[in-house]
């Protein structure tokens, strides 16, 4: 059965200033979203509004046409683009709290069987992004909202997280933002670009150009 | 002088540490909720711990 997140009438303002108006998103379960826009555009915001741990002066969040009142209900999961666990746990820790069996990391990055029983203040950056993304992939939730997972990471990693998250889809529904957003682009099934406080679907990658999101090519 | 220091140690974790919450958020726990419990387990732990104390005064 295919579950369906829908964000809509979301409203908020910062000091008069408006960050979101007119939202409109839509993820399915088997489905990765793209969310791209400019750095202050809203999308960490919006992420943190649809996860609950943000207040909006209105919104509707729905999950299969019922509104997600009470936040943090254990069917969304949201990843930060800070670093999600906290310093003092170690990350053997972490999993066991999230639920999730530490042989799944072993089969995506086996280099994360060496840090296992070490707290995160030990590891290196990029490393703890790719378990905290795994962590997040691997937990129960039916949605992951995933913000800058990339962040940090060497190429090849990206490649196989990319992989991963592919895979991943199948049971899952995810919205990823990231501004390395070729490769946002590469892997969403649906795309929208937040801009003035909007949301605008994006059926090709002529429409970021109009949107201002990305330069046009050199020349044109 | 307890409650104090604990509603210092709150507002501390609340202005510099709340997105350190986001993990425990994710296992569906709100920052009220676990302030609540910790101070409640924090409690009931010091009085035990000064009523012992107070008995071999």
């Amino acid at each position: 059965m295919t579950d369906v997140l829908e964000l809509d009438g979301i409203y908020l303002e910062y000091d008069l200033s408006k960050i979101l108006t007119s939202i409109y998103l839509k993820c399915e379960t088997g489905q990765i979203v793209g969310l791209l826009g400019r750095n202050g555009s809203g999308k960490s915001s919006l992420m943190k509004i649809a996860f609950g741990s943000l207040q909006a002066h209105s919104k509707s969040v729905r999950i299969n046409d019922v509104f997600q009142i009470k936040p943090f209900n254990k069917e969304i999961n949201y990843l930060p683009q800070e670093p999600l666990i906290p310093t003092f746990i170690p990350i053997s820790k972490a999993l066991k709290l999230y639920n999730v069996p530490q042989e799944s990391l072993y089969d995506v990055f086996p280099e994360t069987r060496d840090v296992m029983n070490e707290k995160p203040s030990a590891i290196s950056g990029g490393t703890l992004r790719i378990i905290e993304v795994l962590m997040i992939l691997n937990a129960k939730p039916r949605f992951a909202l995933l913000d800058e997972p990339f962040s940090g990471l060497m190429p090849v990693h990206i490649d196989t997280l990319k992989d991963y998250l592919k895979f991943k889809k199948k049971e899952k529904g995810i919205i990823i933002t990231d501004h390395l957003y070729k490769h946002v682009t590469d892997l969403s099934d649906h795309l929208y670009v937040l801009s003035n406080g909007k949301t605008y679907p994006v059926k090709n990658k002529d429409q970021l150009m109009d949107l201002g999101y990305v330069p046009p090519p050199p020349g044109s | 002088m307890k409650v104090i220091s604990n509603i210092g140690l709150i507002v501390y974790i609340y202005l510099f540490r709340t997105q350190q919450f986001i993990f425990f958020n994710n296992l569906g726990y709100s920052f009220k909720e676990l302030c609540i419990k910790t101070l409640a387990i924090d409690f009931v732990i010091w009085i035990i711990l000064t009523s012992i104390t107070l008995k071999f005064i």
